[in-house]
């Protein structure tokens, strides 16, 4: 008897391995190479791509939250997102972050992080936490509070939102993962094996990964300067640590092999930017119209902007389309096309900058890292530090566009190096330490954010509540906040603070929590987030 | 009185709940035998009393549990999560029923009643392809969430109400009456709908907490306060209300199957007849012939009517709203026909009975072997059997028996959505039997 008892239970437990060796869903795939999930989530940095989804990112947010800064504004009049509005009705505007955080990297990426350390692949380890790091700090920034504590719990039917400053605090505690995992050796760790999949990022360089998350966490001390307890020693501290030269750069790139997914989101095969226009503050703050660079015509304007059919700079102002703007000033669209022009062209050859179908997509730049160095500095009271990072970033903007983002741009107007000394030497752009100001260091960083990065220049604006004044003087000098009936009405004449999480995703399943934290009310992309509050 | 444990394994569950047992226990007691003295007079022949609580387990779907890869198509390739969250964590669905039941014989067994209740809950149930927030890593989920009743009774009456040597005739009685009841849905699942029911228009077997199992679910009038109708005020159509409510309920009041068997000699006559009163039914091939003018229903079109109802001009909900006056003539506005205006509610049939010549048998089996040399052959009989030769009822499509889809639909299937089904034929088969 005991035989035969000991005989079923080998029997049957070995059953048990055997059942489930076997029972793998033989239609598709349910494991697949931890090196082949790392593409797909380094897709969502910008916009995803997949059988299951698309579009998910940052890049498509950008759209609307690029308005709410003025890099951009809509070519015809009455655009509830020029007029600050959040997003209405069942739309799903404003939510790609949102399912790119919990949906496009979601599970993904809880599962090459599952399977890398079972196989012992530090490096995707640490990637897949640095990548986490960097997605909660976005998602934080745009929704405001968000779920995180219980995120990914697949039994739950609704889920509890949490307030910032714990997703703050988780974004550093992951980063710090992260930096452990990216610091193993030996195992499955080999920088050809990490390059499989990122070949479209940093390509097997985990040195870089760790810039990038030192980045990232400069950036979340960075942003918290209107607390009582804000660190500038702690940006500085990371900043140093962070992305320092251009080559070191977290840069989404494409394969540009004419599909959807592998085309930058903003060039015209993708034609996501049709209908939008440069501003007239963003013409007119590279075009030394603006009150901080009087008299400075910037070089990188050709790089950035568009010209006009009179061959200068100008734009339009949020909600007016082109009211107000003689033809002649109108501004090309972003590729290159008339004014009147929503079409994209079937060639990007007329395209600049990350409008072309194969341009890079910076996610966090060397330049941005020294102006969050710059004003650390400069609130800590070390003046003379803070000039120096503040050039290095005007600096590190400037090579980063001759070196990415020559083409399509005349010969003539490219930058040289003299042009870029003479334009440095501007004492109106890079005055003497004790005459530099926020409103220097802030319109440069936005100069260096522009078009690329909305959702860091949103963060920035909102610190300085967009009209915030240092010594009676504007911040972002010359930026005027759409009012009256420029304003979308139902945010009772308030600027806007935060995007709606993805209706689909929580306002038809998540209601009693978004009642809870006033995610009902119309006005609630108005209300302020926890990190720009004193 | 009996006790059945059973445990089972099945490899569609994930390891931790592939295991599982549920118990079972019946009882039942002859109570003629307990007090023989109700025997007594020749009335009572025979008395038992049964009752069970039963547990079954049901399981998920293959695979269910395994969230597959689908293709990525960004820069480097490789793949990335589908939509649907397969979940590792699924259990069976439980489902408990407790029954009580009678079985009671009088005038020496010439009658017998079969009564008995019954009440099953399933819990746990497994709902698939539902949204939830995506916080759950997914767009759709899979979760034991959702629990269902069922409570019926069920009767059958036995009579043998002639039995001579030369003729007799036996009479049965099949009634059948059900309640059933969505008892637990998450609360953030408006609606659940079984999307093989969904079949024409929008209306479908749409499930509702504290809705019925058997619910229609559709677009239907939009309405006052009041309950008047919404009448556009710039067309004179109804305004239709774009929600999947709950339209119709296509359970019965009861079902009620009558069998009779008579023989004189050597003729045998069977007819059953089949009553069942109430349920809805969604006739959507009106619907659509309607929206193409081809309906009884578009006969009148060319008469001006106005539609009963008040303006949806602001004043809806006051005290005083606005009647509707507006005119409208069909045949001059298709609009009038169409489901913006006429909308799947007024195509849900209510109440729908009916009673039909199930089947009819007449037979004839001769004499002890007719056939002299044939002693092989024991029995021949003719017989002819006519199948759906009567149906009387109050619906206005082809035969309201019928099922929009297949018995393979899942839940409770598409019984009761009727669109381009064809009514069941009238049959006819003559035959003969030999016994051998």
């Amino acid at each position: 008897m005991f035989c035969f008892i000991t005989t079923m239970v080998i029997v049957i437990s070995s059953c048990t391995q055997k059942v489930d060796e076997a029972y793998a869903d033989p239609n598709a795939a349910v494991r697949v190479p931890v090196e082949t999930l790392l593409p797909g989530i380094i897709g969502n940095f910008v916009g995803s791509s997949a059988a299951a989804g698309s579009a998910y990112g940052t890049a498509n947010d950008g759209l609307y939250i690029g308005r709410y800064v003025q890099n951009w504004a809509t070519n015809s009049a009455g655009n509830q997102y020029d007029q600050m509005g959040g997003a209405t009705g069942a739309s799903d505007i404003l939510g790609s972050v949102w399912a790119m955080h919990y949906f496009g990297m979601g599970v993904n990426l809880n599962k090459m992080i599952d399977w890398g350390m079972e196989e012992q692949k530090w490096d995707y380890v640490g990637v897949g936490y640095a990548i986490r790091a960097w997605s909660w700090l976005t998602l934080t920034n745009v929704y405001g509070e968000v779920i995180l504590k219980e995120a990914y719990n697949r039994d739950q039917l609704v889920f509890k939102y949490d307030n910032q400053q714990e997703v703050y605090d988780s974004v550093r505690s992951i980063a710090f993962r992260a930096l452990s995992y990216l610091d193993r050796t030996g195992g499955g760790v080999s920088p050809q094996n990490l390059a499989k999949g990122d070949q479209y990022f940093y390509n097997g360089d985990v040195t870089k990964w760790k810039k990038f998350v030192y980045s990232v966490l400069a950036r979340s001390y960075n942003q918290l300067s209107n607390k009582a307890d804000y660190k500038p020693d702690s940006v500085i501290k990371y900043c140093n640590l962070g992305i320092n030269v251009n080559e070191d750069n977290a840069t989404a790139k494409f394969a540009n092999t004419g599909i959807t997914g592998t085309s930058n989101f903003y060039g015209p095969y993708r034609g996501n930017v049709g209908t939008l226009r440069q501003t007239q503050f963003v013409a007119s703050l590279l075009s030394g119209l603006n009150a901080t660079f009087t008299g400075v015509a910037d070089p990188r304007a050709i790089y950035l902007l568009r010209l006009n059919t009179n061959l200068t700079f100008r734009g339009i102002s949020p909600n007016l389309g082109s009211t107000g703007v003689a033809t002649n000033d109108q501004p090309q669209n972003f590729w290159g096309g008339t004014f009147g022009t929503a079409t994209a062209p079937t060639s990007d050859t007329s395209c600049r900058y990350i409008f072309k179908n194969g341009a890079p997509f910076p996610i966090l730049t060397a330049s941005e890292n020294k102006f969050m160095l710059a004003e650390a500095y400069y609130r800590k009271g070390d003046k003379n530090a803070a000039l120096t990072a503040y050039k290095d970033g005007i600096s590190l903007n400037i090579d980063m566009l001759v070196t990415d983002y020559t083409t399509g741009v005349v010969t003539a107007r490219q930058i040289t190096p003299t042009v870029k000394s003479t334009f440095l030497a501007n004492t109106t752009l890079v005055p003497a330490a004790a005459s530099l100001t926020l409103s220097h260091i802030m319109l440069q960083k936005y100069i260096a954010l522009f078009a690329h990065n909305p959702i860091e220049t949103w963060t920035d604006m909102r610190r300085y509540h967009y009209t915030d004044q240092e010594n009676g003087k504007q911040v972002y000098a010359d930026f005027v906040a759409p009012s009256g009936l420029n304003l979308y009405i139902p945010n009772n004449n308030k600027l806007v603070y935060r995007a709606r999480p993805r209706y689909n995703s929580e306002y038809l399943y998540n209601i009693s929590e978004l009642d809870r934290i006033g995610a009902l009310l119309l006005d609630y992309n108005t209300k302020e987030q926890w990190f720009s509050q004193k | 009185m009996n006790y059945t444990h059973r445990f089972e394994s099945a490899s569609t569950l994930p390891v931790q709940n592939r295991n599982y047992n549920y118990p079972g226990v019946s009882m039942s007691m002859i109570v003629s035998d307990i007090f023989p003295g109700l025997k007594k007079g020749n009335i009572l022949s025979f008395w038992k009393l049964r009752t069970s609580l039963a547990s079954t387990a049901r399981l998920n779907t293959p695979y269910s549990t395994q969230s597959v890869f689908v293709n990525n198509f960004a820069s480097g390739g490789g793949f990335s999560y589908g939509f649907t969250n397969a979940n590792p964590d699924l259990k069976p669905e439980k489902q408990n029923t407790y029954e009580l039941g009678t079985e009671i014989r009088l005038f020496k067994n010439r009658l017998s009643i079969d009564g008995a209740y019954y009440n099953t809950v399933n819990k746990g149930q497994i709902i698939q392809s539902f949204r939830l927030s995506y916080a759950t890593g997914f767009v759709l989920n899979t979760q034991n969430a959702a629990s269902t009743r069922n409570t019926g009774i069920e009767l059958s009456i036995n009579g043998a109400i002639v039995a001579n040597k030369n003729f007799s005739w036996n009479t049965t009685l099949n009634f059948n009456k059900m309640w059933n009841k969505v008892v637990g849905m998450p609360l953030n699942v408006a609606e659940y709908y079984i999307s093989d029911t969904w079949l024409y228009g929008n209306a479908r077997a749409g499930l509702v907490l504290n809705g019925p199992t058997t619910s229609i679910t559709g677009y239907g009038y939009a309405r006052n306060a009041n309950g008047d109708i919404l009448i556009a005020p710039t067309t004179g159509l109804p305004v239709v209300d774009q929600r999947f409510l709950i339209r119709g309920d296509r359970n019965p009041a009861f079902t009620l199957g009558i069998n009779n068997m008579l023989r004189y000699k050597n003729f045998k006559l069977s007819f059953l007849w089949d009553l069942k009163v109430g349920g809805d039914v969604f006739n959507a091939t009106k619907m659509f012939m309607t929206a193409a003018g081809r309906s009884d229903l578009t006969a009148d079109r060319y008469v001006p009517r106005v539609i009963k109802g008040v303006l949806n001009d602001g004043k809806q909900e006051s005290a005083t709203p606005t009647p509707n006056t507006i005119s409208v003539i069909p045949a001059y506005n298709d609009a009038y026909y169409a489901s913006t205006a006429m909308p799947e509610e007024a195509f849900i049939e209510k109440n729908i009975n009916w009673l039909r010549l199930r089947d009819l048998t007449f037979a004839y089996a001769f004499p002890r072997n007719p056939f002299i040399g044939l002693k092989q052959v024991k029995t021949l009989e003719f017989f002819a059997t006519g199948n759906d030769l009567f149906l009387f009822t109050n619906y206005t499509g082809a035969d309201p028996a019928v099922n929009g889809n297949t018995a393979g639909t899942r839940g409770v299937g598409a019984f009761g959505f009727d669109y381009g089904t064809l009514a069941a034929p009238i049959s006819v088969n003559i035959g003969a039997r030999l016994g051998f």
